[in-house]
C-alpha cells in the first residue's frame, strides 16, 4: 500500500509541473503581448516594460526564474491590474471561490447519493423514474441554463433566496443557489454511479445471505452494501472537483460572486501572463489535492487496490 | 446489438427523435421558409405561433420594372398593400456640461429651440448600429436645460432621437402584376409611378385578395429574426462541431489506446502516466489556452475540444486491446509474420469498434455542452456575418435578453429545449448501446 500511495504523491507535484509548463510555453507563445492592445508605445518605453517585467531576457532564463520564483511562493506583478500583483489578487478572490466549491461539492455528494439509493431501492417503481429523470435533466441541461431559471423561480418570483451577490460565510442565504447550480449536474453523475453501484451490490450472494441470517433491511444496507456503493462515487470525486471548478466560472458570473474564475477569464482574454499562470496553478494545486485525498480515501475503503 | 436496441420502445423513440433533428437540421425548409439572417428589428420578440405580414427590406417598387420582392406567388395577378406611416423626424443633440446646447433636426439642418414630446408622440433613440430604443419622455426639452436622467447616465454626449407624430397616415397601395413586371401601381386608387415602402410600415398583404402571412413558429428574438430557423441552422453548427470534436477525439484516442494496449511493457506504463497526469487538468485552461493562442476559428475549436476529450477514449480503447491481446487469432497473425502496426489496424481496432462507438456517441454530448460554455464566456465561434450561432449561443442571448418577470422566456426555452432533447436523446442512445454491448458480450 505504502508504494501506491507514494507513487500517487509523487504524481501530484509532476502534473502540477506538466500543467505550470504547458500553460507557460502556451501563453508566452500567443500572439500579441501583454503591452499590444493599448496605444502603441515609444519603442524606449516598451523596452524599458519589457525590462521591468523580465521579458527581454531568453525564453528559457524567464522560465527558470518563474520556476524559482513559484517555489519561493511569489506569483509575480499583474500585467494589466498595475497596482496590484497576482498574490494579492488571488488572495481577495480565493475565499469565495474556495467556500463555493466546497459547498456545492457537499451538495452534490448528498443529493447525488441520495438520489441514487433511493433510485436503488425503489427500483423498476415510480421512485426510480423519477431519479432518473433527475438525473438525466442534470446531464443534459447546462449550468448557464439552470442557474438563471433557478435566480427566476427562487429569487424572483417566490423570494426565497438573493438573486446574486456575496455576503461571506456569515450568510449562507447568498451561497445556496449558487452551489445548488453548481452541484445539479455532479450530483446527477453522482446519482447514477451509485445507483448503479447499490443495484450491482445488491445482487450479489453476500446480500443474500445477510438477509438470510435474518437482519433487517437496514442494517444490510447501511452495514454491507453502502460500502460497495461508495466506491465509484469515491474515485469520480477526482473529475467532479476538477468540473465544479470549470463550472465555478459560470455560476460566478451569473451570481455576480467576486471569485477567483472571473480573474482567470480576464486575465486570458487580456493576456495577462501571471495572473493565468497564478490562477492555472492554485486551480491545479487545488484539484490535485483532491484527487489525492480521494485516491487514499479509497485505498482505505477498498483493500482490492492496496494488494493489487 | 441492434436486435436488442431496437426491442427496447424508449431507445427506438430516442434514435427517432434524434434523426428527425439531424433532418430538420441539414434541410430547415421542410418546417419553415424563413431565413435566420434577415433582421425585422420592427417585428422583434413576437411570441411564438404568431404571424407577421411578409415584408422585407426597404424597398422601391415602379411601373415596368420587376418586382423585387420573393413573394411565394409571383405568379399572382394582383398586390395590395395596407401601410400605415406615422410622420416623423429625426433630431440631434449635444449635450453640453450635462445641459442641452441645441437641437438640430437632421432634414433640412434647421436647429430647433426645443422639442416638444406631447400629444401623444412616440420617440425612440437611434443607436449606432441602427437599433432604436424607446425613450420615454413627457413634455418638452428646451435648449439650455438638463435632459432627463437617462440621457446623463449614457457617458456620451451626442443622441439622436427619432420623434413619431401622434397622427397615423393611413394608405393602401395597389398593384397589379403581369409577366412578374408591375403593370399599375395605384396609392389610395391615385395613380403614381414608384413609391417607396418602408418594411415596418406594411401592415398587411394581400396576393390575389388573399391575406398573406409569414408564419414564426417559436416567435422572433431580438433582431426580428424567425427563431425556429435560427435554432435548426444553429443546429448544424453544434452538430458539427460535436461530430467534428469527436472525430478527432476517436482518432487520437484510438490510435494511442491501441499502441499502448497492445504493446504493453515500459510504453503502456508511460503512456497511461501521460494520460493521468493530463486527466487532473481541468479542461478549461487548456481549451480557453488554445483558443486563446491559436484565434477563434472553427477549426481550432474541433482541435481544442478533441484534444480534450480523447483520454477517456484512449482508456477504453486500451482496456479493450489488452482483453483482445490474448486472443487466438492474433498469435496466428503474429505466426503468419504479420508486423505490429498491421496486426493494430487489421485486426485490433476493427474488433475494438463497439466500445469505440458507444464512447463516441457519449463524448457528442459532452462536446456540445462545453462548446456552449466556450459561448457562454465569450470565446464561442462567429460564423457567416455574425448572424449563425450555435445552440449554445443562442441558449447565452436567450438568458440576456430573459426580463426580470420571465417576459420574453420564449427566446431561452425553445433552443434549451431542442438542445436538451438532443442531449438526452444522444446520452440515452450511449447508455442503451453501452447495455446492449454488455448484454450480448455476457452470452
Amino acid at each position: 500500500m505504502w508504494i501506491y500511495l507514494l507513487k500517487k504523491i509523487l504524481q501530484g507535484p509532476l502534473t502540477l509541473f506538466v500543467l505550470l509548463t504547458i500553460s507557460f510555453f502556451m501563453v508566452r507563445f500567443t500572439p500579441g503581448g501583454p503591452f499590444s492592445s493599448e496605444r502603441n508605445l515609444d519603442p524606449v518605453v516598451e523596452k524599458a516594460l519589457m525590462q521591468k517585467y523580465n521579458m527581454d531576457k531568453h525564453l528559457i532564463y524567464q522560465y527558470g526564474d518563474y520556476i524559482l520564483d513559484i517555489l519561493s511562493g511569489d506569483f509575480g506583478p499583474s500585467f494589466k491590474h498595475k497596482t496590484l500583483t497576482v498574490n494579492e489578487i488571488i488572495s481577495n478572490t480565493l475565499p469565495p471561490s474556495i467556500i463555493l466549491g466546497l459547498c456545492a461539492f457537499l451538495i452534490a455528494l448528498l443529493l447525488g447519493f441520495g438520489v441514487g439509493i433511493f433510485a436503488a431501492f425503489y427500483q423498476h417503481r415510480a421512485g426510480d423514474k423519477i431519479s432518473m429523470l433527475f438525473v438525466l435533466l442534470g446531464l443534459c441541461i447546462p449550468t448557464f441554463v439552470i442557474g438563471p431559471l433557478l435566480q427566476l423561480c427562487f429569487a424572483i418570483i417566490f423570494k426565497v433566496f438573493p438573486v446574486a451577490g456575496y455576503e461571506g460565510f456569515s450568510s449562507p442565504r447568498y451561497l445556496i443557489l449558487p452551489a445548488l447550480t453548481l452541484a445539479f449536474p455532479y450530483a446527477a453523475r453522482i446519482a447514477r454511479l451509485s445507483r448503479g453501484a447499490m443495484l450491482e451490490a445488491l445482487s450479489q450472494d453476500y446480500v443474500r445471505t445477510a438477509r438470510s441470517k435474518g437482519l433487517s433491511e437496514f442494517d444490510v444496507i447501511v452495514h454491507h452494501v453502502l460500502r460497495v456503493a461508495v466506491l465509484p462515487v469515491i474515485s469520480f470525486t477526482g473529475p467532479a472537483l476538477a468540473g465544479i471548478v470549470t463550472g465555478s466560472i459560470v455560476v460566478e458570473k451569473i451570481f455576480q460572486i467576486p471569485g477567483l474564475g472571473r480573474e482567470f477569464v480576464e486575465g486570458a482574454l487580456n493576456r495577462d501572463y501571471t495572473l493565468v499562470l497564478g490562477t492555472a496553478i492554485v486551480y491545479g494545486s487545488f484539484i490535485i489535492i483532491c484527487n489525492l485525498l480521494a485516491d487514499i480515501l479509497y485505498a482505505y475503503c477498498d483493500p482490492r487496490v492496496r494488494l493489487s | 446489438m441492434m436486435r436488442f436496441l431496437f426491442k427496447n420502445k424508449f431507445i427506438s423513440i430516442n434514435l427517432f427523435i434524434l434523426i428527425a433533428v439531424m433532418l430538420l437540421c441539414f434541410f430547415p425548409f421542410i418546417v419553415t421558409p424563413n431565413s435566420p439572417l434577415e433582421q425585422h428589428p420592427w417585428i422583434s420578440f413576437l411570441g411564438p405561433g404568431s404571424s407577421a405580414p411578409p415584408a422585407y427590406s426597404t424597398q422601391q417598387i415602379k411601373v415596368d420594372e420587376s418586382l423585387v420582392i420573393p413573394y411565394d406567388a409571383l405568379k399572382a395577378k394582383a398586390l395590395e398593400w395596407k401601410i400605415e406611416k406615422r410622420k416623423s423626424y429625426d433630431v440631434r443633440f449635444v449635450l453640453r456640461r450635462q445641459k442641452i446646447s441645441q437641437f438640430i433636426k437632421i432634414s433640412g439642418a434647421e436647429p430647433l429651440q426645443e422639442l416638444n414630446c406631447e400629444g401623444g408622440s412616440v420617440v425612440y433613440e437611434v443607436l449606432e448600429n441602427g437599433t432604436m430604443s424607446k425613450v420615454s419622455i413627457s413634455g418638452h426639452l428646451k435648449v439650455g436645460e438638463k435632459p432627463p436622467l437617462y440621457f446623463i447616465e449614457q457617458k456620451r454626449r451626442v443622441f439622436v432621437l427619432r420623434v413619431f407624430e401622434k397622427e397615423i397616415l393611413k394608405s393602401v397601395l395597389k398593384a397589379s402584376i403581369e409577366n412578374s413586371n408591375v403593370k399599375t401601381l395605384k396609392l389610395n386608387d391615385e395613380k403614381i409611378s414608384s413609391v417607396t415602402v418602408r418594411a415596418e410600415d406594411i401592415i398587411s398583404v394581400k396576393i390575389d385578395g388573399k391575406l398573406v402571412y409569414q408564419n414564426y413558429l417559436f416567435g422572433t428574438d431580438s433582431l426580428g429574426r424567425c427563431l425556429l430557423s435560427r435554432i435548426l441552422h444553429g443546429g448544424r453548427i453544434s452538430l458539427s462541431i460535436g461530430l467534428a470534436a469527436t472525430l478527432v477525439s476517436v482518432a487520437i484516442g484510438v490510435l494511442v489506446g491501441s499502441i499502448a494496449g497492445y504493446l504493453g511493457g515500459k510504453v503502456d506504463i508511460w503512456i497511461m502516466g501521460a494520460i493521468d497526469i493530463l486527466y487532473a487538468i481541468p479542461f478549461i485552461f487548456l481549451v480557453i489556452l488554445f483558443m486563446v493562442y491559436f484565434g477563434n476559428s472553427i477549426y481550432i475549436l474541433f482541435m481544442a475540444l478533441g484534444c480534450v476529450q480523447w483520454l477517456t477514449m484512449a482508456r477504453i480503447v486500451r482496456g479493450h486491446v489488452m482483453s483482445l491481446k490474448s486472443m487466438n487469432y492474433i498469435d496466428a497473425a503474429r505466426l503468419n509474420g504479420c508486423g505490429t502496426l498491421k496486426i493494430i489496424f487489421n485486426h485490433l481496432i476493427p474488433n475494438s469498434t463497439g466500445p469505440i462507438i458507444i464512447y463516441a456517441t457519449l463524448t457528442v454530448p459532452a462536446v456540445i455542452l462545453e462548446e456552449s460554455f466556450l459561448s457562454f464566456i465569450g470565446l464561442g465561434v462567429q460564423f457567416e456575418g455574425q448572424s449563425l450561432d450555435s445552440w449554445g449561443a443562442l441558449v447565452n442571448q436567450g438568458i440576456s435578453v430573459l426580463g426580470s418577470n420571465g417576459e420574453r422566456s420564449w427566446v431561452l426555452i425553445f433552443p434549451a429545449i431542442i438542445m436538451g432533447l438532443t442531449l438526452l436523446c444522444l446520452n440515452n442512445l450511449g447508455d442503451g448501446l453501452r447495455d446492449a454491448y454488455a448484454f450480448e458480450s455476457k452470452d
